[in-house]
């Protein structure tokens, strides 16, 4: 898929792990690894919401798009 | 190019077929009364043939001429090689093994040990004698001096009528089973028996592994998982199998009718009530293809909603 997400480097420059982000978004380990490796078809406003806020950051920032 | 239907024409358009159906259907029953047999054709009923049965008094008391009849018709079968009929192996409504006591001059007179020789029989369940019709009397299947005869109505050329005829032909005829039968050896029926033996164990095999797919399909329901690709992959095979059953039965028919050709005359006909109970597995297996276009429907949409975050 053109979409790149790039939580893990948004991820590695707040330095939050993986455990930290699910607690905090208030999603589980696994629907977030799903999120990171590329395999979700779908993100939800919801969860993009808080996701950047929680990173402090625009969805931009997470979402990319590369042709 | 992909043809777009619309779903009220659809629905419209069988509605309105059905209804000239119907339509059709009573004419043909109202105008259908008003027909009645031409004049120029002439029935004769001088009978050149002696009767096949020898004719039992009717003036006899009820009980004698009960018995008399009974016993005729135990000669009949016993003549005709069908007497005791006793089965064999054999694939449902379409070909089986099975053998009978024949004897030619036997009288019953003495009913306390079974006459005859036993004759070994291969069965075409599929096919039997052309069923009376309007114009035609029945087709009569007997065996005289141990050649088999079909006795039955045809046109008269000379006389512009109709007679009956003693026809001969190679098959036999069961009454008990209302089947076609082709006479065999005793050590063709093992062999026979053997691979028709080893078909249905595999039917049978088969037919609970469908089974067992259908319970394990409720079992994953009711576990809340209707929506795995196993499910699908059962509830696809149960469709093919119902729906390929009857298809496959009706082929097979017509293999058997090729491979003993030269024993059929048109006077055979295919049983009707074969093909008259196979539209229920038709119609279980078009369910079965629907829930699986449904479920096939449901796991994409299942899929996508546990890939959304």
């Amino acid at each position: 898929m053109p979409i790149i997400i790039n939580l893990d480097v948004m991820m590695a420059k707040r330095k939050m792990s993986l455990t930290e982000l699910s607690e905090k978004v208030g999603i589980t380990m696994a629907n977030l690894s799903i999120l990171k490796t590329g395999k979700a078809k779908a993100v939800r406003l919801e969860t993009l919401e808080n996701i950047c806020r929680i990173l402090d950051c625009q969805p931009g920032d997470i979402l990319e798009y590369v042709k | 190019m992909k043809v777009k239907i619309n779903t009220n024409f659809l629905v419209n358009s069988i509605v309105t077929i059905i209804v000239i159906l119907l339509l059709i259907y009573f004419a043909v029953i109202i105008l259908g009364t008003s027909q009645s047999v031409s004049d120029d054709i002439v029935y004769v009923t001088e009978d050149y043939l002696k009767p096949i049965e020898p004719v039992v008094s009717d003036s006899l008391p009820y009980s004698e001429y009960k018995e008399l009849s009974k016993k005729a018709e135990k000669i009949r079968d016993l003549k005709n090689g069908d007497w005791l009929h006793f089965g064999g192996i054999g694939i449902a409504e379409v070909i089986g093994t099975g053998g009978a006591m024949y004897c030619d001059t036997c009288t019953m007179a003495n009913t306390t040990d079974i006459p005859g020789v036993k004759q070994d029989y291969i069965l075409l369940h599929g096919w039997t004698l052309k069923p009376e019709s309007w114009i035609y009397d029945d087709i009569v299947f007997h065996i005289e001096n141990g050649q088999s005869y079909i006795r039955k109505t045809v046109k008269d050329k000379r006389k512009y009528g109709f007679k009956r005829v003693d026809v001969p032909v190679k098959f036999r005829y069961s009454r008990t089973d209302d089947c076609l039968m082709i006479p065999i050896s005793s050590s063709l029926k093992m062999i026979l028996n053997i691979v028709l033996g080893v078909i249905e164990f595999s039917i049978f095999i088969y037919m609970f592994y469908l089974i067992a797919a259908f319970l394990k399909f409720i079992v994953d329901i009711s576990k809340g998982l209707p929506f795995t690709d196993s499910n699908l992959r059962r509830l696809k095979l149960i469709a093919v199998s119902l729906i390929a059953f009857p298809i496959i039965t009706f082929l097979l028919n017509y293999v058997v009718r090729v491979i003993f050709n030269n024993y059929f005359t048109p006077d055979v006909a295919a049983k009707i009530g074969v093909w008259g109970s196979w539209w229920r597995f038709m119609i279980t297996g078009i369910i079965f293809l629907m829930l699986f276009k449904a479920f096939k429907q449901g796991k994409t949409l299942k899929e996508e909603q546990d890939l959304t975050i």
